[in-house]
């Protein structure tokens, strides 16, 4: 009895290192699998990536996330990819809508770009579609592609409801992200 | 066959199950009661069909499996958010009812859990005359978990009631020393909730405990004690290796859960620190979880070490999460709290007064907020 409660104990240990070794984090891989695809269909000078209904968002889920808590497309921790061939200094198109729930909140959401903030916006109910163009800043060499990262957060009173028996309480869906040619626009347009 | 029949109806217990079963009924009549009202005063004044109350929040998640099976398909609005955040147990017990009875996924969903609950209620109950408590104590546990704020679940579309049954059935024939019942009830508890394998920590504490410091230095004396450690983790390897089967990804459920709902590992202190600066929720949540945690140390005075190192296990799984939703539901499945409690209020009316009246008010409010789909219940 004693001999084969220790084998079985051996073999738990032995699939665990098995498992351990052979796992790849399935939601990471899908997501570069994505992002791959997108980076080959943005690697032109000039990207019009447009996204199908709710096919990308970035949503502040419950509690999870503080005040101030970095966003990221396709998941918690990754940002969208931009590959280096997109030029510095561009202008980028952006396209994106606001999910309140319940309706009368707000959100201030920030535009980070290798760390620099390049665009931030209020989200009201009266202003939930924003369309807007922002410059990328000068890329240094050493960087590597554009990291493009969000930054929700939520003023006024923290207790929210939540009717949407989705999960989803608020948050912001990207609809659309397009290189513009060469300028040196810099006005903003606010939609 | 008869006389076998009628042995084994004499060794029913009748009192102790009219009382079970009136205290579930009773219970989920005013719980079903306040839904209805509070759709009707304070929602948007639609009364939905009655079972439409038993199914929030990640309901529609099992609902899904059971229809589909697991697929990599993600939430939109959740990125990262796939079916394999959820354990196997409760929706593999869906579809064969429902084939059985001839019902819908969500009503043979809600079949089971009442009955998984109702059969929790028995064990619980014998759990307690098993510590040679008295059946009032064991009665009062009874109504105490039926009544335990946010104890609707365990008669919603989650897996509450189901790992409350095979965690009390597994620690009930544990202390029986019955370690075949004990070890199969583990294995299947292992698949049902990330927490379920804690059982092995409940199984060591009670092996110590009974057999000596010098057992587990020398297993091979009492090997049979150990086979319920044994085959705790089966059920969650098992569900590893299916997930490593569709996914390439063994621990696809940490990774969903990961990604899906922004659940980090943390230090559990620095954790409780961040979420008593939180929202509302945060605080209550946590709040609730430190109650709990206060009232588990009465199982110390009952000596009841064992249960207590159990629970003091759950806490820190809990708060060591870096997301503080459903704690309060996370930790008041540590049924051991309620017969600590039970045992302390037995014989004084002024206190189990109190005790009921204010889990039910907090049970009655949270059913409010579970009907309007607040966050606050999830």
């Amino acid at each position: 009895m004693f001999v084969g409660l220790v084998v079985v104990g051996f073999a738990y240990i032995a699939l665990f290192v098995w498992l351990k070794q052979n796992s790849v984090d399935f939601v990471e891989r899908n997501r570069d699998e994505q992002a791959a695809a997108a980076a080959e269909t943005i690697n032109s000078p000039e990207i019009d990536w447009s996204f199908e209904q709710g096919s990308s968002a970035l949503t502040m889920f419950g509690m999870g996330w503080r005040p101030g808590a970095e966003g990221s497309w396709s998941s918690r921790k990754g940002e969208i990819f931009l590959p280096s061939s997109v030029a510095a200094n561009r202008m980028l198109r952006i396209q994106f809508d606001g999910h309140l729930n319940p309706p009368e909140r707000e959100l201030t959401v920030s535009l980070y770009a290798n760390g620099e903030m390049i665009g931030q916006w209020r989200v009201t109910r009266e202003n939930l579609l924003i369309v807007d163009e922002v410059r990328l800043p000068a890329l240094h060499s050493s960087v590597g592609p554009w990291r493009l990262g969000f930054v929700i957060e939520r003023p006024g009173n923290p207790f929210w409801r939540g009717y949407d028996p989705g999960l989803l309480i608020y948050g912001i869906y990207l609809r659309s992200l397009s290189t513009l040619a060469e300028t040196n626009e810099t006005q903003r347009k606010s939609g | 066959m008869m006389a076998l029949v009628g042995r084994g109806l004499d060794r029913i217990d009748w009192l102790a199950v009219g009382g079970i079963l009136g205290l579930f009924v009773l219970t989920r009549i005013a719980l079903i009661l306040i839904g209805v009202m509070t759709q009707a005063t304070l929602g948007d004044g639609v009364i939905s069909p009655l079972i439409g109350l038993g199914c929030r929040w990640d309901c529609g998640w099992y609902l899904s499996i059971a229809q589909d099976g697991y697929t990599m398909q993600d939430n939109p609005g959740s990125p990262g958010a796939t079916v394999y955040a959820f354990f196997p147990m409760l929706p593999l017990l869906m579809r064969p009812i429902a084939s059985i009875t001839g019902l819908g996924l969500l009503e043979s969903a809600l079949l089971l859990t009442n009955l998984c609950f109702i059969a929790t209620l028995a064990y619980l109950h014998r759990y307690v005359l098993l510590l040679g408590y008295t059946r009032g104590v064991a009665m009062l546990a009874v109504g105490l978990l039926c009544l335990a704020p946010q104890g609707f679940v365990f008669s919603a579309v989650y897996t509450e009631s189901v790992f409350l049954l095979l965690l009390t059935s597994a620690m009930f024939h544990l202390r029986r020393e019955d370690y075949i019942r004990a070890g199969l009830a583990a294995a299947m508890l292992s698949a049902t909730r990330a927490n379920g394998v804690f059982f092995i920590v409940f199984a060591l504490a009670w092996s110590i405990h009974q057999f000596g410091w010098r057992s587990v230095l020398r297993p091979w004396r009492q090997a049979e004690a150990y086979l319920p450690i044994l085959l705790a983790p089966l059920g969650l390897f098992v569900w590893w290796c299916y997930c490593w089967w569709r996914t390439g990804d063994a621990f696809a459920q940490v990774s969903s859960v990961g990604h899906g709902w922004g659940w980090i590992g943390g230090f559990f202190a620095e954790n409780i620190w961040w979420n008593l600066q939180g929202s509302a929720e945060s605080v209550f949540w946590t709040i609730s979880s430190l109650c709990l945690f206060l009232a588990s140390l009465l199982l110390l005075r009952l000596r009841l070490h064992a249960e207590f190192v159990f629970c003091l296990a759950i806490f820190i799984l809990t708060w060591s999460g870096g997301v503080p939703n459903s704690m309060l539901r996370y930790t008041m499945i540590l049924f051991p709290i309620w017969i600590a409690i039970a045992r302390h209020i037995d014989g004084r009316s002024g206190w189990t007064a109190g005790v009921f009246g204010v889990l039910a008010m907090f049970n009655g409010f949270l059913m409010v907020e579970w009907t309007l789909g607040s966050l606050l219940s999830i």
